[in-house]
């Protein structure tokens, strides 16, 4: 009987440990907001090869549930299971909000011959702050220039974006006993914002 | 086992990725499906637009502390296209002059906005109604807990003119448990967390943690939105309000590219 008794506090000491998140110094943040430019990065990566048709559909499936990794999971509300969105402002007016994955996939649908994707050496994330979950959030902002063509070499569709992604760090307390922390990064919502017309699109 | 295969996948996509940018060259006539990625330097505008609030705050404080360019340090954290602002042949603008006040107020070596500070939001939401589309105007507010964790919260909610004629019905409120604290940096995503909560929920009521701000424009919308006809579509736009001294001082978004751009000063109210 005993030995269930120990067990049970075993479990429930192990759980307080997991939840329990540490305040961070700003030695940890900077780490933190490595990276998150690293997984930046990921993502522009596998944004790139999701719309590249010469992949093959596979491939880009694949590159679509890479991208989707790197997003919270499992975020539970109400009962229900929700991916983060995604907010796409155009210069007319137009705004539209996707989840994450549905976003993914219609890029899977786009329609060019020919794509050109520019990103700039421009990522920053902003300052990390203290959530009530216990965990960090911050922003990271990115820029990026799209250029779709037909097979003639004519622009069809062309934007430059700014992209906004909600990041949340968890570093996991459980670990650090042992000399160890374990860092995560998780992207949220994501707002995308046209800043300029391409030049020959209107 | 399917960690494994995502890194083997994923070495694959990396190898497709390094083949197509060689391809870069080919004429147009061989490429068919033909894809080009590059980095390049930022642009200027890039590095001078004030992309989040922390920043601006930054900038605001270390401009307010200057002796020598104050003025124009704090001039350019204001939206230049302002049409309020004074410009060459016009006559200035009362706002103008409240602008100026401002700047003169500053030379107090106190002039500053907290980090930590309260802050406020305001921003609508297109709400599609009976065939019919609307902005729904939110008010937040950011707080603090006691052991300095921040989070947003809805504090009011403005009339909707497409629904003047439904009546106001007070129901059923679920407990505290049901409340939903907002990520602190959720206005620098359009609030959209507010959004996915609003589709996730179908009420207002979880993301306010004060009971007294429920009147009557507020049970409108809620009810609406309970009963599922007011459906939450996008965020529209997206006020923040911050304090330094005396003054108010309200941020928009300026999506452009020009220095002069990001979060910048569209109005300022002494108090």
């Amino acid at each position: 009987m005993m030995k269930y008794v120990y067990l049970l506090l075993t479990l429930f000491a192990g759980a307080g440990q997991l939840s329990a998140q540490p305040d961070m110094n700003e030695k940890r943040l900077e780490e933190f907001r490595k990276l998150t430019n690293q997984r930046v990065n990921d993502l522009q990566l596998y944004i790139s090869l999701i719309g590249d048709k010469s992949l093959s559909l596979a491939q880009r499936e694949q590159a679509v549930e890479l991208a989707v990794s790197l997003f919270e999971k499992d975020y539970l509300l109400n009962g229900k299971r929700r991916s983060p969105y995604v907010q796409v402002s155009r210069r007319n007016g137009k705004i539209s909000s996707v989840p994450v994955r549905i976003y993914f996939k219609n890029l899977m649908n786009v329609k060019f011959d020919k794509v050109e994707i520019t990103y700039y050496d421009a990522a920053v994330v902003s300052e990390f702050e203290k959530g009530t979950d216990g965990n960090y959030h911050a922003t990271a902002t990115y820029y990026q220039q799209f250029k779709g063509m037909d097979a003639k070499g004519n622009l069809v569709y062309g934007s430059r974006d700014r992209k906004d992604i909600r990041v949340t760090a968890q570093s996991a307390a459980v670990y650090a006993q042992a000399g160890k922390e374990d860092m995560k990064i998780f992207f949220g919502d994501i707002t995308v914002k046209d800043t300029v017309p391409i030049p020959g699109f209107p | 086992m399917r960690t494994g295969m995502k890194k083997g996948w994923l070495l694959v996509c990396l190898i497709a990725c390094l083949q197509a940018n060689a391809q870069v060259v080919l004429p147009l006539g061989d490429t068919v499906n033909h894809r080009k990625t590059s980095k390049r330097a930022p642009e200027p505008f890039m590095t001078r637009q004030i992309k989040h609030i922390s920043e601006f705050i930054d900038r605001f404080n270390k401009a307010a502390l200057l002796t020598d360019g104050r003025e124009m340090a704090l001039l350019a954290l204001f939206d230049e296209d302002d049409k309020r602002l004074a410009q060459k042949g016009r006559a200035s603008h009362p706002y103008t002059n409240q602008v100026n006040a401002f700047i003169r107020a500053s030379d107090t070596g106190t002039f500053k906005i907290s980090k930590r500070g309260i802050a406020h939001a305001v921003i609508g939401i297109l709400m599609a109604y009976k065939d019919l589309q609307d902005t729904l105007i939110v008010h937040l507010k950011k707080d603090y807990t006691a052991d300095s964790a921040a989070f947003w919260h809805v504090v009011k909610v403005d009339k909707l003119k497409t629904l003047a004629k439904e009546k106001v019905e007070t129901r059923q409120v679920a407990d505290a448990r049901s409340e939903v604290a907002l990520p602190p940096n959720s206005n620098e995503v359009s609030f959209l967390p507010f959004l996915r909560g609003l589709h996730d929920y179908q009420s207002l009521v979880p993301f306010t943690h004060c009971r007294d701000c429920l009147d009557d424009a507020w049970w409108q919308v809620e009810n609406a939105l309970r009963d599922g006809g007011l459906i939450p579509q996008a965020v529209v736009f997206n006020r923040i309000f911050l304090k330094a001294a005396n003054w108010e001082i309200e941020l928009g978004e300026f999506i452009r590219e020009k220095e002069n751009s990001g979060w910048l000063i569209s109005n300022i109210t002494e108090n």
